[in-house]
C-alpha cells in the first residue's frame, strides 16, 4: 500500500469498512493476513496481489490503488492500452470499433492492445527456452504467479522466462510510433486498463527489469462502466480516428487459459486458478519435474476473464473473446504472420528474479531447528480446529507467529480456557487486541452474523 | 529433533508420505536443496521397499543442526544375503509388485549412493533395519 515499504502493492485494507471477519484471512494463498485491533492486515513481504481476498470480502473493504480517468488529461497524447478481455466483456453486437470509439469520447487520443506484441513475445521466449537450463521454463505471464513463485516457491525462480512482458513490449512498440512522428515522449501518456491488482504491480513495481514506460493503470470495471455509458450515444455522435486492429486471431485468445501455452516450445502444459497452480508447482518443486517444457501458469480460474476486476461472467467472456478471434479471419488460420514488432532480442531480456523471502523458519540451520520444535510443541497444545479466533488463519500459522514474536499464546481462546491461568477479564483483552474493543458486546446492527 | 512414522506393508498408495513430509522439514530449515534431494530419495528407497517386501514398519528421523539420522524397521522375511541384495539389478520382486512399477533392483543401490552413511541388517523371518545418515 505505502510507496515507503521495500514491497509495493495495488491492494489495501480499508480499516473503515472492514468488518473483521475470516474469509480474507482463510483464503490468502500465501497465509499473509491477520485480523489486528478487529481488522485485516496483510503482511507486505509475503502478499502477491491475487486479489482472492476482494472476491470473498462481502464488505468491500479490500481496495485498489489506481489512476482515474481526469489524470489523462495531463498529457496531449493519451494511450489507452487494453488488454482483449475488455472487448470480452462485451456481447458481439458491440463491435471493437465502437469500444475504440466509445474510449476516444472518453478522452484517449489512441487505443493500443496489450496482446499486439504476442507473436514477437512468444518467438523471444522460444529463443528464451532454446538457451536456458532451466526446464519446465515457467511463463511470466501473470504477474501474481511470479510473485507467487517469489515467495512460496524459491527454488524454482531460475525457471521463470527472461523476457519483457507485452505490457512493456507494446509500449516500446507505442513510443516507437509516435517518434516516427515525431513526438516527444514528455507529451505521452499510456495508461494501462488493468483486468488485476496483480498487474498494476507488474507495472508500479517491476520484478527485474528497473523501469516502466507506463504512466498509470485505471481498473476496467470503471472504463467498462464508462464505455457503456458513452455506447449509448455513439450512434449520434461522429467521430473520426485511426482504426488500427493489429491482433491476430490468435492474439485475441492469448489471455485465455491455454492462449499462450500453445505456441511455446515443446510440452507444455496449461494451468488455470491459484490453488491448481500451487498443487502443480509442490510437485514440480517434489519431484523435479523437467519432461514438461513450458508452464504457463495464471492465478485466475480461466485466466484473465476470471480477473478480480473484470465485470463479466468469466465463462461468458471466454466464449465471447472465441467468437470474436473467430472474426478475424483474414489474418487468421492460428499461424503466424512476420509481426509488425520488432526489436533486437537484447533489448526485451530482463535480468533474473530474485527469490523475495527466505524460505524457512530461519536461515541458520539451528535456529531454525529450536524454532521448529517450539512449534510442534506449541501445536500439540492448540485445538487443531483451525478456527481463526486467534487472528490467524490457521493453529498452525498461529504457533508460527508465536515462535516469531508476533503473537501471543494467549490469544487462542481455547488455550485460555484448558490453561486456566488468565482471569476472565484479562483474557478478554487478548480477544480484543485481536478482534477491537466493544466486539464481545450485543450489537444488532453489525454485518457479520446473518445469513 | 525426532518424527515417526508408521508403515504398512503392500500399501502402495501411501508409498512416500515419509520422504515428501521429511522434504518439507528440511526446507523449513533452510537445508541446502541438493542435500535435501538425496535425503529425500534414499528415504523413498528404503521406505518403498518396506510396502514392497515386508509386512510393516517404522521409520525414526532424528535431526540436530551436524546430521539427518534415518533408521527403518520392519517386521517382515528379511534378507538372506545382504551382499547380494545391494547388487544393481537384484530383485525378488513378486508380480504384482513389478506392476506397480518396482522390482528393478535399483533400490539400496540408490541408497548407498545417495547416504553419506548407510547400514543395514536383516535377520530372515524376523525383519531388516535400515539406518541411512546424511551430513548437513
Ligand atoms: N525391507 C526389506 N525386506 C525384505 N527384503 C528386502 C527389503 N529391502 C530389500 N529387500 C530385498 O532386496 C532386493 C533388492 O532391493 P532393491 O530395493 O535394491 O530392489 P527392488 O526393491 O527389488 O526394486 P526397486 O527398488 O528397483 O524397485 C529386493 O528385491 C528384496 O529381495
Ligand atoms: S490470470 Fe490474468 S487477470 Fe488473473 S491475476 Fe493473472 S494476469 Fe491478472
Ligand atoms: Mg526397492
Amino acid at each position: 500500500m505505502n510507496n515507503t515499504s521495500s514491497f509495493y502493492h495495488a491492494i489495501y485494507i480499508d480499516k473503515d469498512s472492514c468488518i473483521g471477519c475470516t474469509r480474507c484471512l482463510k483464503n490468502c494463498p500465501t497465509k499473509s493476513i491477520r485480523i489486528v485491533q478487529g481488522v485485516a492486515d496483510i503482511d507486505e513481504s509475503s502478499c502477491i496481489d491475487c486479489g482472492e481476498c476482494m472476491r470473498v470480502c462481502l464488505a468491500n473493504a479490500v481496495k485498489i490503488e489506481q489512476g482515474c480517468l481526469e489524470s489523462i488529461f495531463k498529457y496531449k497524447y493519451r494511450v489507452a492500452l487494453i488488454p482483449t478481455v475488455l472487448s470480452g466483456q462485451f456481447n458481439l453486437d458491440v463491435t471493437t470499433d465502437q469500444i475504440y470509439k466509445a474510449l476516444h469520447l472518453l478522452g484517449f487520443t489512441h487505443v493500443y492492445e496489450e496482446e499486439e506484441s504476442a507473436e514477437f513475445q512468444i518467438e523471444a521466449i522460444r529463443k528464451f527456452q532454446k538457451e536456458t537450463y532451466n526446464a519446465p521454463v515457467i511463463s511470466t505471464f501473470c504477474p501474481a504467479i511470479v510473485r507467487l513463485v517469489q515467495v512460496r516457491f524459491p527454488t524454482l525462480t531460475g525457471n521463470l522466462v527472461l523476457i519483457k512482458s507485452l505490457i512493456d513490449i507494446t509500449a516500446m512498440a507505442i513510443l516507437e510510433d509516435f517518434k516516427e512522428k515525431g513526438i516527444s515522449p514528455d507529451e505521452i501518456g499510456i495508461f494501462y486498463i488493468t483486468p488485476c491488482p496483480a498487474k498494476i504491480v507488474a507495472i508500479k513495481s517491476p520484478v527485474g527489469d528497473k523501469k516502466t514506460l507506463i504512466t498509470d493503470t485505471i481498473s476496467l470495471e470503471v472504463i467498462y462502466d464508462l464505455i457503456r455509458k458513452k455506447l449509448q450515444v455513439i450512434n449520434e455522435t461522429d467521430i473520426s480516428y485511426e482504426s488500427r486492429i493489429h491482433l491476430t486471431k490468435a492474439e485475441v485468445k492469448w489471455s485465455l487459459t491455454g492462449g499462450e501455452a500453445k505456441h511455446a516450445f515443446g510440452r507444455s502444459l496449461s494451468i488455470d486458478g491459484l490453488a491448481n497452480v500451487t498443487e502443480f508447482l509442490d510437485k514440480v518443486d517434489d519431484e523435479a519435474i523437467d519432461d514438461i517444457d513450458f508452464l504457463e501458469l495464471r492465478a485466475c480460474d480461466q485466466s484473465c476473464p476470471g480477473g478480480v476486476l473484470c465485470p463479466g461472467n468469466r465463462f461468458l467472456t471466454v466464449e465471447k473473446l472465441g467468437m470474436r478471434a473467430s472474426q478475424f479471419n483474414a489474418v487468421d488460420n492460428e499461424c503466424f504472420e512476420a509481426p509488425t514488432i520488432d526489436f533486437p532480442y537484447e533489448d526485451v531480456c530482463v535480468p533474473p528474479v530474485l527469490p523475495r523471502q527466505q524460505a524457512g523458519l530461519d536461515s541458520n540451520i539451528s535456529v531454525a531447528l529450536k524454532k521448529m520444535e517450539k512449534v510442534h510443541n506449541y501445536t500439540c497444545y492448540l485445538p487443531g480446529f483451525d478456527c481463526g479466533g486467534c487472528g490467524a488463519p490457521d493453529c498452525y500459522s498461529f504457533a508460527k507467529d508465536v515462535v516469531n514474536d508476533k503473537a501471543s499464546l494467549s490469544n487462542c481462546v481455547f488455550l485460555q480456557f484448558s490453561n486456566n491461568i488468565l482471569d476472565h477479564e484479562h483474557g478478554k483483552k487478548f480477544i480484543e487486541n485481536v478482534w477491537g474493543k466493544n466486539r464481545l458486546q450485543k450489537d444488532c446492527t453489525k454485518k457479520g452474523a446473518r445469513e | 529433533m525426532k518424527f515417526e512414522y508408521k508403515v504398512q506393508g503392500g500399501n502402495f498408495s501411501k508409498a512416500g508420505y515419509a520422504s515428501s513430509d521429511l522434504k518439507k522439514i528440511l526446507k523449513q530449515l533452510n537445508v541446502n536443496p541438493a542435500i535435501i534431494k538425496r535425503v529425500v530419495v534414499a528415504l523413498y528407497e528404503a521406505e518403498v521397499n518396506i510396502v514392497a517386501h515386508a509386512y510393516n514398519g517404522t521409520i525414526t528421523i532424528d535431526i540436530d543442526d551436524k546430521q539427518v539420522r534415518i533408521v527403518l524397521e520392519d517386521q517382515g522375511p528379511g534378507i538372506p544375503s545382504i551382499e547380494q541384495a545391494m547388487q544393481k539389478g537384484f530383485s525378488t520382486a513378486s508380480p504384482h509388485v513389478r506392476e506397480m512399477g518396482f522390482g528393478a533392483g535399483m533400490g539400496l543401490p540408490n541408497i548407498k549412493k545417495n547416504a553419506d552413511v548407510m547400514n543395514i541388517t536383516s535377520k530372515v523371518n524376523v525383519g531388516t533395519t535400515v539406518e541411512i545418515i546424511n551430513y548437513i
